[in-house]
């Protein structure tokens, strides 16, 4: 707790006409903005922790995963490639590919971030995820979120990050009192979430094109050793995205990705 | 492949594209290029490991299935979330009809 004494501070002539908020209020304010999204990712934290014990991993291991991924994704993707018997490497990679766009998000959110001690940083980025951003970067620009900006995002990540691992953890535990879920064919609801969420990140025809390329090419790939197909098709698709722009010739390009509506140019 | 080294590997791995940037190279900004291309990273991961399962449910990588289960469980959620817009929803259409259609094929 390093800055929670701004209470004797005079306001700057703001939208905080009352008070200054405290530590404590950013931190609830953060958890409240997070309220929404429980009830879409309760459901599927419950079923992405019932996915660990379908892909062969333990209660305990399918917790740590999902500790150490934060990200549903990114959760659901390690499940499949050890489900695969994919190599270390190509988790790795593919994790790190799937996280990208944190690059971005962290990028647009360290000014706001300068005097903010290293640990502070290091757990708002530990419990950085897409709706977090998303709902912290517009008070960011106009001005709403001006003070104990790390209480907020710590607010908002201890609430998701909480409540998804307690899910997760239940949903695990349940998985795995069903024995050799895998041999009756419950490796499809994993499939199945990958397919809807392809569909559903599949919003122009640029985006399509790449998932083409990348389908194709994963199975054109499927015979190289250690699952690097998957890291070739993720080559193949995004240089389809970069060739798609050059030949578009202007700059329309992030229309497509989540990370569009913050961009500043 | 040891659980620790994977669970460790996997958290470095998310982990680092977070917190690098407030930390590192403070005055440089990534080109709107580099965004794009990172922009298109997760479609790309998702179609790589959503069409596999779905075209080759054997897992070897020579064999189309053209009509099964798996195949019309996809296409269910592809019609599903296409039009419902729900992510749930449509994952769990497409696994209904996926057991239904193999308790009635009986494989």
């Amino acid at each position: 707790m390093t800055t929670e004494n701004s209470e004797t501070r005079p306001s700057t002539p703001n939208l905080e006409p009352l008070r200054q908020l405290t530590a404590k209020d950013r931190y609830l304010e953060g958890a409240r903005a997070m309220l929404p999204f429980l009830v879409s990712i309760i459901p599927m934290s419950l079923a992405g922790g019932a996915l660990g014990p379908a892909s062969g991993l333990s209660a305990l291991e399918t917790l740590g995963l999902a500790m150490a991924a934060n990200s549903g994704t990114a959760q659901f993707v390690a499940f499949s490639l050890v489900l695969q018997g994919a190599s270390l490497v190509t988790l790795f990679l593919t994790t790190l590919v799937l996280g990208l766009r944190m690059l971005i998000y962290a990028t647009v959110l360290r000014e706001h971030f300068e005097d903010v001690p290293r640990g502070l940083k290091a757990l708002v980025a530990f419990g950085l995820i897409d709706a977090i951003f998303f709902a912290a970067i517009d008070k960011l620009r106009d001005g709403t979120l001006n003070s104990h900006k790390h209480w907020y995002f710590l607010g908002a990540s201890s609430l998701m990050y909480g409540v998804w691992m307690t899910c997760t953890a239940i949903g695990a535990v349940l998985g795995s009192l069903v024995p050799d879920l895998r041999s009756r064919g419950l490796d499809f609801p994993m499939a199945a979430m990958f397919v809807a969420m392809l569909v559903l990140s599949v919003t122009s025809r640029k985006l399509l094109a790449i998932a083409v390329v990348s389908g194709i090419t994963v199975l054109a790939a499927a015979t190289l050793p250690y699952n690097l197909g998957i890291v070739v098709a993720v080559v193949a698709g995004v240089a389809t995205g970069g060739l798609w722009d050059l030949l578009a010739g202007r700059r329309e390009a992030g229309t497509s990705s989540a990370v569009t509506p913050m961009e500043e140019n | 492949m040891s659980a620790v080294v994977m669970i460790a590997l996997v958290g470095l791995a998310a982990f680092l594209p977070r917190y690098l940037p407030f930390v590192v190279l403070q005055d440089r900004k990534p080109s709107a290029t580099a965004k794009d291309l990172l922009g298109y990273a997760p479609v790309a991961v998702l179609a790589a490991l959503a069409v596999p399962p779905v075209l080759t449910p054997t897992g070897d990588g020579d064999r189309l299935t053209v009509l099964g289960p798996y195949l019309a469980g996809a296409l269910v959620i592809v019609v599903v979330a296409y039009t419902s817009r729900h992510l749930l929803l449509s994952a769990l259409a497409g696994t209904v009809v996926f057991f239904v259609l193999r308790a009635v094929m009986g494989s």
